[in-house]
């Protein structure tokens, strides 16, 4: 999957494009890993490119976010697709991370 | 050592996997021998037939023909020039006609320019494991299968359809007072073993949990902790719905943690989507939960299901939705008609236009009469 990085002082801006599912979920999981791995403790999920995400793109999503829990850091997801914000409001995904409306609102959250 | 290169043949038939190989029309040029120990087939039987001829007969695991074009997994390998990523799972028939469970792998055989010039199939007979796969499944449906509630005011109806052998929803039913009945339908991400051995967790949270039922949201609270400290350091998650009704009065209250929105499917034919949202179960402890109340007139009917409902895309890469899952229902003139789960799954896989679903499938019907 094609995933734009992009960092803003010290928060790393990760825009995945297209479909987050059984076949995308693995290369993202490695790619997030490893930028939180690397150091990084802020992390912004743009979603703008999202179309869609599985239960198993939801794992990976909260699998990143316990990890940057861990060490203190901080996620928030924004910009999401119609679909993508229909998920995220049946799971609930605001009472675990942040959901900001643009990137420069979700900046504001560092 | 160079002795045992000189044949490649005598390595291919010295592998305790199957191997054969075929030509780009699917004529099969190389049998192995240990081809023949696993099905019984010699290569007299079988060198210069197509393999989509009477011969293997690949087949899925509810009975699908395979050994069309799409389906099969060496002609999908020869068409995309790509090795399979994942093995699949065939059942083969033998020369004695047994059904022979098989992991197969293909991949293609191309030529010094590159071109793809046939391809080469192993395979591995797993009945071993298929028999103890069988086994789970024996005994997750008996914990699935419960007795659902006789009473005259209303009527529980299930259909579960594992997409693997063993699957990873959970439903339930209880009887909580002479009026009451409390329900789940859960999902856990992901589906096959591991899912599935996560719902035998998800049985004893519900026999501990379910009196709590008559407040969907309190039970929610407390499966939704139980299930933080069973999942531990693993990250998963269930989606569900949960609720109580009322026989009486036909008064439901519907707790969601991430589930599908209910429908309501009322005796005029009129439909709603019941928003109730709710934070996924077993992610992080104290998290608020709400009720929704919905009141059922004589006729009308409550369905409760899990995502693989709906979550089918088809050939033009489109989204059925709970609202196309609707449509399909009252065009089986449902609710006048009694639910038919058969030609309900029929027009899924229509839809999907696909040999089967690709996710589990539970959905649970909640039909209301009345005094």
């Amino acid at each position: 999957m094609k995933i734009v990085e992009k960092r803003e002082n010290d928060v790393c801006i990760l825009t995945p494009v297209g479909r987050l599912d059984v076949n995308t979920s693995e290369s993202f999981r490695e790619h997030l890993l490893q930028v939180i791995a690397d150091g990084t403790k802020n992390i912004i999920l743009d979603c703008q490119s999202l179309d869609y995400i599985s239960s198993g793109g939801l794992r990976v999503v909260l699998e990143g976010a316990k990890k940057i829990w861990q060490i203190e850091g901080k996620m928030v997801l924004c910009s999401l697709k119609e679909y993508i914000r229909e998920v995220f409001e049946v799971t609930q995904f605001d009472s675990f991370l942040p959901i900001a409306e643009t990137v420069e609102d979700a900046l504001k959250e560092f | 050592m160079n002795d045992l290169l000189t044949s490649s043949e005598v390595i291919l038939d010295s592998l305790s996997d199957g191997v054969y190989v075929c030509d780009r029309d699917r004529r099969i040029v190389y049998w192995s021998k240990s081809a023949e120990r696993i099905t019984g087939w010699q290569p007299g039987d079988v060198v210069g037939r197509l393999c989509l001829e009477d011969v293997l007969c690949h087949e899925d695991k509810d009975g699908n023909r395979l050994c069309g074009e799409e389906h099969c997994p060496l002609h999908r390998a020869m068409v995309t020039g790509a090795t399979t990523t994942v093995p699949v799972i065939v059942y083969a028939r033998g020369k004695d006609g047994r059904k022979i469970p098989m992991q197969v792998t293909a991949a293609p055989i191309r030529n010094e320019s590159g071109e793809v010039v046939g391809g080469v199939e192993t395979f591995r007979d797993v009945s071993p494991v298929l028999q103890d796969l069988e086994r789970a499944k024996m005994i997750q449906l008996q914990a699935l299968v419960q007795d659902l509630p006789s009473d005259p005011r209303l009527r529980f109806s299930t259909f579960y359809l594992p997409h693997d052998i063993v699957g990873g929803d959970y439903y339930a039913v209880k009887q909580l007072d002479e009026d009451r009945y409390g329900f789940l339908v859960a999902d856990m991400e992901g589906h096959g073993l591991a899912a599935a051995l996560y719902t035998m967790q998800l049985v004893s949270v519900w026999s501990q949990h379910c009196q709590l039922l008559t407040s969907p949201a309190g039970f929610a609270a407390e499966v939704n902790k139980e299930l933080v400290r069973i999942f531990g350091r693993v990250v998963t998650f269930a989606t569900a719905v949960c609720g109580v009704i009322d026989a009486r009065a036909g008064k439901v209250s519907l707790t969601g943690a991430g589930g599908p929105p209910p429908l309501i499917i009322r005796a005029n034919k009129t439909m709603e989507k019941i928003k109730c949202t709710g934070p996924l179960f077993g992610v992080m402890e104290d998290v608020p939960y709400e009720e929704q109340i919905v009141e059922l007139e004589p006729g009308d009917s409550l369905l409760l299901f899990s995502d693989g409902a709906f979550e089918i895309r088809n050939a033009r890469d489109q989204l059925l939705g709970v609202d196309g899952l609707a449509k399909i229902l009252t065009s089986l003139d449902y609710p006048r008609n009694q639910l038919n789960m058969d030609a309900l799954q029929e027009e899924l896989l229509k839809f999907s236009n696909d040999i089967r679903l690709q996710d589990d499938i539970t959905i649970m019907e909640v039909r209301f009469w009345g005094q």
